[in-house]
């Protein structure tokens, strides 16, 4: 059963069917055993990993107030697991097949990120009293469990609290789910993938440089278009179970400047970097240049423990600090362009360097090896120069 | 944004808001379903 096929949109609507069917006490519950019971079909080790992480977490962090000792034994073996498998990741077939997809756990970065979360919550003492049950709950939703988005423990205890039947809900959950696969069947599949790429692909023969760069936009569009597409599933999903889950993007292929585009893309992510990354290491250098950069690697190797995602990150922060130094020059000069006429060309003009900077540094992930990376920069750059 | 509803019937008569908003779903829920559900491409953007 693929992911958002026919028969799995069936699944979901059943299991949305069932769960409001049943007794209030059961709800939840049903819910998690659906989850576990997808995770052991689908993927065992997931299944085995997370039920094993969620019980040795809970019992870690159960205590108030809860020692530095047991917080950072927690944290440590929720990172030592990460690390572990991502760190096995390149040793292994890079393409989806059986036995990855078997050895692999499914979406454990995202679980790992709520893990450390719950984590420092408990360590700052700012949750509510909760059970296992609950965490366990937590840590099995299903809508979130493949590509999140990475929803936080206090939001989701209190709408399992206080969820009910909601008829504008359940109309927004279906316009959510509606809208996702839009974004992932119409524009995604079809017209970027489909109609744009064959193009495109006719276009190397007489322009190679034009198409190649055609071809960064249409791979970033695409991820976009899935990404949002898959996230919009996630929340519509969540809605019709009563849960309100944290949005993942705002219109970041917008952003007139690279920090406004990290507050809008996978914001569920970047939001966690900020409070938890950012804060930790401006608060150790006092320096919000290194608290930046810091910032953007984490984000970066997150993805993958690889040379690849090292450069990407560390490239996002060098731009982003850039950008920080520029808008500390102009706020200290009081630096801004006010008159009407000329804003709209220079919005413009940041928001077409600021997605051309983002889609390209796309091209050091998206490539298998850097000879090829640069391939592509020298064939859209050097093109039209010679 | 995701709010046709509201959008259409601030400045549009109500019954005409609503039919608007019935087209613009079956539009995107049969365009989905003459291009396939099944996505053509795998989706993967974390490797783990």
């Amino acid at each position: 059963m693929h992911f958002l096929s026919v028969e799995w949109l069936g699944w979901l609507f059943g299991v949305v069917s069932v769960y409001w069917i049943l007794p209030k006490a059961w709800r939840d519950v049903f819910l998690g055993v659906i989850t576990l019971g997808f995770l052991a079909l689908y993927s065992p080790i997931s299944a085995v990993s997370l039920t094993g992480l969620t019980v040795a977490v809970y019992f870690l962090c159960n205590a108030n107030p809860l020692a530095g000792w047991r917080a950072m034994a927690a944290g440590g073996l929720v990172i030592a697991i990460l690390l572990g498998f991502k760190a096995m990741l390149p040793s292994m077939d890079m393409e989806p097949g059986v036995v990855r997809d078997f050895v692999m756990p499914l979406g454990m970065a995202y679980y790992a990120i709520r893990f450390l979360s719950y984590i420092i919550d408990r360590y700052k003492g700012t949750l509510e009293t909760h059970r296992l049950k609950d965490f366990f709950l937590y840590q099995f939703f299903l809508p979130t469990i493949v590509v999140g988005p990475i929803h936080r423990f206090p939001a989701f205890f209190n709408d399992l609290k206080y969820k009910r039947w909601d008829a504008s809900n359940i109309s927004l959950g279906l316009q959510r789910i509606l809208y996702g696969y839009a974004k992932i069947v119409i524009l995604g599949n079809y017209l970027i993938e489909g109609v744009l790429a064959s193009h495109v692909a006719a276009l190397h023969e007489t322009n190679a440089a034009l198409a190649t760069y055609l071809d960064v936009v249409i791979r970033g569009l695409n991820l976009y278009f899935q990404f949002s597409g898959f996230s919009d599933v996630a929340i519509g999903f969540a809605l019709l179970l009563g849960y309100r889950v944290m949005e993942n993007f705002n219109w970041p292929y917008l952003a007139k400047n690279i920090s406004e585009f990290w507050r809008n893309w996978h914001i569920s992510l970047t939001s966690f970097a900020r409070e938890h990354v950012f804060s930790l290491v401006f608060a150790m250098s006092r320096n919000q240049y290194a608290a930046i950069f810091g910032t953007m690697v984490f984000i970066g190797v997150w993805h993958e423990l690889s040379w690849r995602y090292l450069v990407w990150g560390a490239v996002h922060g060098v731009a982003t600090m850039i950008w920080a130094a520029v808008n500390n020059f102009q706020d200290r000069r009081g630096i801004a362009i006010r008159n009407p006429v000329l804003r709209p060309f220079r919005d413009a003009f940041c928001i077409l360097l600021t997605v051309h900077f983002v889609w390209l540094s796309f091209v050091i992930v998206r490539e298998p090896t850097f000879p090829d990376v640069l391939d592509v920069y020298g064939t859209i750059f050097v093109y039209w120069w010679l | 944004m995701y709010n046709i509803f509201g959008l259409l019937s601030e400045h549009l008569p109500r019954p005409l808001a609503i039919a608007l908003c019935a087209l613009w779903y079956a539009a995107l829920f049969l365009g989905i379903l003459a291009l396939s559900f099944e996505p053509t491409a795998e989706f993967r953007y974390l490797n783990l």
